[in-house]
């Protein structure tokens, strides 16, 4: 007898996480279904070298939503966020660039370089808190829909355009720019000191196929600093246990209200009976029905892999089909003997617990993006780099450190050769960039991992390895992501639903496309939100 | 001291629209030319020996008729011309890939190249026309005014709003979603074929340093085909007697009524009381006294140079030193003694002929750019006007004018000013001009390169940039010329812009002078009103 829920979620990475326990708060029966052994899609913390737990995929938390973390208590449920608040820039020169939260010893540190460019620095974050700000009310409301125009959407439009219209002249204006403009051209306006651009810049390109100087970078930009934890903005934090923890938190409050997970549950299909959604089919035959049932997967696998083209209108098919992807970014993670000792900060100082980033000049990014648009990996990549276990000594054993590299760009398809081919040569790559900066390096590595971008997608069945489910350019933002049309979370089938990051707001680990999905669903069936269970 | 109505600074084709309506309109006008041409980056001059060259611009195919219609230009002598090949695309070893006026031809002649791209092209050609009528809307009416929502504004908001409205709610979020894509991807999800991608791609590399895979590319892909109707390419018409007949015709239309041009006067800087424009000085000392003055140079050099960075406050400097001026095109103009060596090429060579054989091309050509580097192997774009008119050449002879992309203004490596930079570029551009025409070399009789320093000491375009500002999405709207001052409007009181600086951009329009008019009358009614109220 096949077991009938009141919905199912399909994929159990963090949005899928947060959607059902969303749905099991309102009181639904809720099952979801996750493919691999554990919770998390690309938000795992795993121990793939005895002793030492990589962050695999995602390593870094800021962008997940405040109310999100308060109303499902995450912290009661283990979630602990430690401070990341230190950006270390080295030069090849043995030169370097160092920001953290004493603002003094910022300050001296840029006017090294430029007076000028302290004074601005300041009013530059001012700047992008105040834009952080703005948009930040886009994260928290379902994108209407101006192609249909229902009532709903009416309101919502002429909401958005009040929201806009109150903002000062000058934010308006600033806004429009971060919308359009290059991230190298935004921070232009601001600075001189290339170091400095580049490394702020290096955040408008991060799970983007574009370079620093391509237009649209300044929105990737702009999202890197929505991050807010504890009310600060552009605060980047590190969960403690890796970002893993951050998957076991909201899956413990979904779980306490109600929600059942089965991991080792792969997802053959959805299925649909006149139109309406009925339940999924499990790879292994099983069958499970609920006349809810949302995939937190990307946009082509919720459409084209799990249900029939046939059940679904032309212009979503091809829209979707035409959905950007590009896969443009790869992990390493090192297992390490002992500390990387940087050249230019020598030492086991306070800059290994915060970030590190391998971006010194705007010319070096842009290069790296040159081989990439090309099919090929980038010669001298763009790296960032966290080191855990310097902030959670419980990531790796006494002494020892675990290192989480960010590379870009590594493209999903190459021009020559496969991934699997390139592999270690692009290891190799990755470790002799570093190795310019941290001589000592080469001697402490004990084990690396290498996650292509065809390995995300293998693992975590992210499209392509994008890490944001689709490229967060203006063509795929708010009411066009994934399609114009299909905003809303709903679906062309009747009981179907969307939740994952494919859809408004966008990728990082936000949970906000899973709760406002949940709102979606919840209105559809009719039900107060907070019912009591138990009919 | 005389006193003007209004003082336009620059005879260039906007200033010369600006005049000619303003003076429609009674107003007292004088037009005030540096140069001894009228026409500024849209002139025909004799820069070879017995030639009438397009200096700069080539094409007006984006010149709406009802303007012409409206200032009766071809009752001043302009004659349209447009051939029957649109583009000819150079692929290499002598082939050519041909879109012509007539739909049924591009498409056998696409179809030698691709079926499936030669059947979908017509439904391009369609969603081309289509978004290019909704961005018309917004290139026909004076940018929206986000930041000053007072009624009146609402109110006039309405018309525009109503016109994009009548075109379809699903049509305006197309544009919303087509515009910021990179021409590549725009193309990518309509053909499969290179040579046709590339194409159609170098369109988008017009007023824009960026190559075809950056965002915003296909916005200037459908910017350039708002003119006329176009046939899924840029909208392209040529004017007889080279293009300074346009400006020539503009300015007789202003002189019928009433207007004073004069050439050789050269504005040394705007005279500035009190923060209100009150004339202008020449170089020379003259000084003529106007209640308006009206730009057409563009917006840094009005400012900077003309009015002076210490009369503006702080915030309008930064803004105006922002503003992105990146010229990267050289023009060079070829004497020939006879056409290449091209089959057909009387009929293939007669619209914009192009080397931009695959997109990759276009996009390694616009890589050097990046750097501060002139292409080694550039993107061209010619135009042989002797084949509409063969009297802008002596004895039979043939003039081509070639658009390099790119030759950055701002060389990393040298300068516009060395010889050598020189040779380079002109010895490139002949290298690409032998692979794909081959022949064509040998009939070379003179020469003339026009860099883009030239083009910023000649024509006067800051940066050499022939758009008076990039045309990426940063700056257009309300964003052109600075954030805050779209209409035409500027921080000194009675100075107004005209110029391709101002939305709707630049290439010749008419589209800049003609809603700066417009403004220029309405702020003088709404004075008028105010003033008989008091």
């Amino acid at each position: 007898m096949a077991r009938k829920y009141d919905a199912i979620v399909i994929g159990g990475g963090h949005n899928g996480l947060v959607h059902a326990a969303y749905l099991a708060r309102a009181g639904l029966d809720v099952c979801v279904l996750e493919a691999r052994p554990l919770v998390g899609g690309a938000t795992v913390t795993e121990e793939i070298f005895p002793g030492f737990k990589y962050s695999v995929f995602s390593y870094v938390v800021s962008l997940m939503r405040p109310e999100i973390i308060r109303e499902l208590d995450l912290p009661r449920h283990g979630l602990a966020i430690l401070p990341l608040d230190s950006t270390l820039t080295p030069l090849p020169d043995g030169g370097r660039l160092y920001r953290d939260a004493d603002h003094h010893r910022t300050w001296r540190e840029i006017a090294r370089f430029s007076i000028r460019d302290a004074e601005a620095y300041d009013e530059y974050g001012r700047s992008l808190f105040y834009m952080a700000r703005a948009v930040k009310h886009l994260l928290g409301i379902a994108p209407p829909d101006p192609a249909r125009l229902r009532p709903g959407d009416i309101r919502g439009l002429l909401g958005l355009a009040r929201h806009f219209l109150d903002l000062e002249p000058d934010q308006l204006h600033l806004l429009v720019k971060l919308m359009t403009m290059s991230a190298a051209d935004f921070v232009d306006e601001w600075f001189e000191t290339d170091v400095l651009k580049a490394t702020l810049s290096a955040s408008g390109i991060i799970g983007t196929f574009l370079g620093p100087r391509s237009p649209g970078t300044a929105y990737v930009l702009l999202h890197h600093y929505m991050g807010e934890i504890d009310g600060h903005f552009r605060a980047w934090g590190f969960a403690r246990g890796g970002t893993g923890a951050v998957a076991n938190a909201i899956a413990s409050a979904a779980r306490e209200a109600g929600a059942e997970i089965r991991t080792d549950a792969p997802v053959a299909r959805v299925l649909v009976s006149n139109g309406r959604a009925t339940g999924v089919a499990l790879a292994n035959g099983d069958e499970l029905h609920a006349s809810v049932v949302s995939s937190s997967l990307d946009p082509h696998r919720t459409f084209l892999d799990l249900v029939d083209a046939d059940e679904l209108p032309g212009d979503l098919v091809s829209a979707v089909r035409g959905y950007r992807f590009r896969g443009s970014s790869a992990k390493v993670n090192l297992a390490l003997d002992a500390a990387p000792d940087f050249t230019c900060m020598p030492g086991h100082g306070p800059h290994l617990r915060g970030a590190v980033s391998i971006s010194p000049s705007i010319d070096y990014l842009e290069r790296a993006y040159d081989d990439a648009r090309y099919g090929d990996y980038s010669r001298e990549p763009y790296i960032d780099i966290v080191i855990p276990s310097a902030i959670d000594p419980g990531m790796a054993p006494p002494g020892k450190h675990v290192m989480s590299c960010f590379v870009q760009y590594a493209p999903y398809q190459l021009r020559e050769g496969t991934w699997d081919e390139k592999r270690e040569a692009f290891g190799d790559t990755v470790v002799d960039t570093l190795a310019r900066y941290i001589p000592n390096l080469k001697d402490i590595i004990l084990h690396r991992q290498i996650v292509t971008p065809l390995d995300i997608e293998r693992t975590t069945g992210l499209t392509q390895g994008n890490i944001f489910q689709g490229e967060l350019t203006p063509s795929q933002l708010f009411f066009l992501r994934p399609a114009t049309g299909y905003a809303g979370y709903r679906t062309p089938v009747r009981g179907y639903y969307q939740c994952g990051s494919g859809t408004h707001p966008g990728g990082g680990i936000m949970g906000a496309p899973g709760k406002l999905a949940a709102s979606r669903v919840l209105a559809d069936l009719g039900r107060q939100r907070g019912r009591r269970r138990g009919r | 001291m005389k006193q003007y109505d209004a003082v336009v600074v620059g005879g260039g084709h906007n200033a010369l629209v600006t005049a000619a309506l303003l003076a429609c309109e009674r107003w007292k006008v004088l037009v005030l030319e540096r140069r001894g041409v009228l026409g500024g980056a849209a002139s025909t001059a004799e820069i070879l020996p017995g030639c009438a060259v397009n200096v700069a611009a080539q094409d007006a195919g984006l010149f709406p008729a009802a303007l012409a219609a409206d200032l009766g230009l071809t009752g001043h002598g302009l004659e349209w011309i447009r051939p029957p090949a649109l583009a000819t695309s150079l692929t290499g070893g002598g082939e050519a890939l041909t879109l012509w006026r007539d739909p049924a031809r591009t498409r056998d002649e696409i179809a030698r190249h691709s079926r499936a791209d030669a059947a979908r092209f017509p439904d391009w050609a369609d969603h081309l026309r289509t978004m290019a009528r909704v961005l018309r809307v917004a290139l026909d009416h004076p940018a929206p005014a986000p930041h000053d929502m007072t009624p009146r504004e609402r109110l006039r908001l309405l018309r525009p709003l109503l016109r994009a409205g009548r075109l379809g709610k699903r049509t305006l979020v197309e544009l919303l979603r087509v515009a910021p894509l990179p021409a590549r991807d725009l193309l990518d999800d309509w053909f499969e074929n290179d040579a046709l991608k590339g194409m159609l791609g170098s369109t988008a590399l017009a007023g824009s340093r960026h190559g075809p895979s950056a965002m915003g590319g296909a916005f200037r892909i459908i910017y350039h085909a708002t003119g006329g109707e176009p046939h899924g390419f840029r909208s392209s018409a040529f004017v007889k007697g080279g293009i300074g007949a346009l400006s020539a015709a503009l300015a007789a239309a202003a002189r019928a009524h009433g207007a004073e041009i004069r050439t050789g006067a050269e504005v040394e800087r705007i005279l500035v009381d009190d923060g209100t424009a009150t004339g202008v000085a020449l170089t020379g000392g003259e000084e003529i006294a106007a209640r308006r003055v009206i730009s057409g140079a563009d917006p840094r050099r009005t400012f900077f140079r003309l009015v002076g960075a210490p009369r503006l406050g702080p915030e309008v400097n930064r803004k105006v030193g922002n503003i992105q001026l990146r010229g990267t095109t050289a023009v060079l103009h070829l004497l020939l003694d006879g056409l290449p060596p091209l089959p057909e090429a009387a009929e293939r060579l007669a619209g914009h002929t192009l080397v931009a054989p695959t997109p990759d091309y276009l996009e390694r050509a616009a890589d050097d750019a990046k750097y501060g580097r002139c292409s080694a192997r550039p993107h061209l774009d010619m135009v042989v006007p002797t084949l509409h008119d063969p009297t802008l050449a002596p004895d039979g002879r043939h003039l081509a004018s070639i658009q390099i992309r790119h030759a950055p203004y701002d060389l990393r490596e040298g300068s516009w000013q060395d010889d050598a930079t020189r040779d380079a570029l002109l010895a490139g551009a002949l290298s690409v001009l032998d692979d794909f025409l081959p022949g064509m070399r040998d009939r070379i009789v003179d020469h003339r390169l026009i860099t883009p320093l030239d083009l910023e000491t000649e024509p006067g375009l800051t940066g050499g940039d022939e758009y008076h500002g990039q045309m990426g999405l940063d700056q257009m709207l309300f964003m052109r010329p600075i954030a805050g001052w779209a209409r035409y409007r500027t921080p000194v009181e009675g100075l107004f812009l005209c110029g391709s600086g101002c939305h709707p951009g630049g290439g010749v329009t008419g589209g800049p002078g003609r809603l700066a008019a417009g403004e220029i009358l309405r702020e003088r009614k709404q004075a008028a009103r105010l003033s008989g109220r008091s």
